[in-house]
């Protein structure tokens, strides 16, 4: 016996597919057993207080813009990890738009004659 | 009516199926990793305790945190886990309950929701902890993405160029054992993405080593310092449910084989004996995968963490797809 949602629209490609409908009626569904796991719970909390202050060993948090990731650290890790690449490619992107195009042609190239070789 | 009422068992069923079996093997993580360190331990139902304590305890909303998107990350985390188990065989079910519906690529997409949930849970909290574990587990879950979809993608290339159709499902995968189309260099290919994806899981599950996220040692908990009560318990049971997922899809892809293919027994003595295996199979590969790690390893840092993804495990993936593709050449 299939589930009557088994049976709504395919995106196929050549080599798989999936279902959005599908996945939205699943998702909602899970959505709907976890809220109400949720409502299990005890929904009560206190308000105000040393409690709802976000917790900084001890310490105050003056301004909460303080708790955010600035943007130029947001990948920190990633970047730093592979500095030696990124050094390389940051070289290339002068803010010139000729080169930019530049840059752009070549890389066109490069997959046009791969796909020949291919 | 009949098939209404088959979906939302389907639902609950394998919600609850999920949430049962992570929680423990979660048990069997503890009690197995405090051996290993000649402790004690917890005992099995420990996680079944924790969840239960956390769902009496107050749900607090910190001072800084939007509320409606620090509320609602648990929610759909857990609810990702769960419907990420409507695309995997699942032992003794054998093909998966949307076969056809949902391929190895939709599989991805869904492994990652249930981290980016608390990484979007984790900025809304409105913490420094919390947006620095935030912070670390977007930089995790781009390190072993690329990994883990080399694997999949060689698996489904080898299908492919065997010419079977659909070689992105995961049911397909399951039923035909790449192990069976490669030769001797195939084989060692095949070994690598094995370990390759051993060491993916830890990453995608937030345990050591490439727990940096969470981090309670510097980071206080990061990126679920604030957060407690149900909502904190929502969070423990979406990770309980995407380890059983991690084991099923590494099951699918490098073990699928059941004891009815080998021994011929009735249907319903088969399904259940290829559960238990399932079962097995799936508690042997978190062992490795999971205590093992945990047990042996100390906490990488986050830049470790991308060099280890990105040069050593890519590069052995890429190692182990170049293996097969020689064989298929060869």
């Amino acid at each position: 016996m299939k589930a009557p949602f088994v049976m709504m629209a395919m995106l196929e490609t050549t080599h798989g597919g999936w279902s959005p409908l599908v996945w939205l009626v699943v998702f909602a569904a899970a959505c709907g057993v976890a809220l109400w796991i949720r409502a299990i719970g005890r929904g009560d909390s206190r308000t105000g207080g040393a409690s709802q202050k976000p917790f900084l060993s001890g310490n105050d948090l003056a301004d909460p813009e303080d708790a955010r990731v600035a943007a130029s650290n947001m990948y920190w890790g990633f970047t730093h990890a592979l500095r030696v690449y990124y050094r390389r490619v940051m070289a290339f992107h002068s803010g010139s738009l000729a080169d930019s195009i530049l840059w752009f042609l070549v890389v066109l190239a490069m997959l046009l004659l791969a796909g020949r070789v291919a | 009516m009949a098939d209404v009422f088959y979906s939302i068992l389907c639902v609950f069923g394998l919600a609850f199926y999920g949430i049962f079996l992570g929680l423990v093997f979660s048990g069997v993580d503890r009690m197995v990793v405090a051996r290993m360190q000649s402790r004690i331990g917890p005992p099995l139902f420990q996680p079944f305790f924790d969840v239960l304590k956390l769902l009496n305890k107050q749900d607090m909303l910190p001072a800084n945190a939007v509320p409606g998107i620090f509320r609602m990350a648990p929610v759909v985390a857990l609810a990702a886990a769960v419907t990420l188990l409507f695309y995997l065989p699942l032992g003794g079910i054998g093909a998966p309950v949307l076969e056809g519906r949902g391929d190895a690529i939709l599989a991805l997409y869904l492994l990652l929701i249930p981290g980016l949930a608390m990484v979007i849970g984790g900025f809304a909290g409105g913490s420094p902890y919390a947006a620095i574990g935030a912070q670390r587990e977007m930089v995790t879950m781009i390190s072993y993405e690329l990994p883990l979809a080399t694997v999949i993608l060689t698996f489904a290339w080898k299908l492919a160029s065997l010419g079977v159709a659909q070689p992105f499902s995961l049911g397909v995968m399951a039923a035909q054992p790449i192990w069976g189309y490669v030769g001797l260099l195939g084989s060692l290919g095949v070994v690598i993405l094995f370990f390759v994806m051993l060491l993916v899981t830890p990453g995608e599950l937030g345990r050591i080593p490439f727990d940096s996220p969470e981090a309670e040692t510097e980071l206080a908990g990061g990126i679920l310092v604030e957060y407690s009560g149900r909502s904190l318990a929502l969070f423990q049971l979406a990770m309980a449910v995407k380890t059983v997922a991690m084991g099923a899809l590494m099951v699918t892809l490098f073990l699928p084989w059941n004891v009815s293919g080998w021994i011929a027994l009735p249907a319903p003595v088969g399904a259940v004996a290829d559960f238990l295996f399932f079962l097995v199979k799936v508690g042997f590969l978190l062992f490795f995968s999971v205590s093992v790690l945990r047990a042996a390893m100390a906490r990488l840092r986050i830049s470790d963490v991308v060099t280890g993804y990105w040069k050593w495990i890519g590069s052995a993936a890429v190692v182990g797809l170049l293996l097969i593709l020689l064989d298929a050449k060869g």
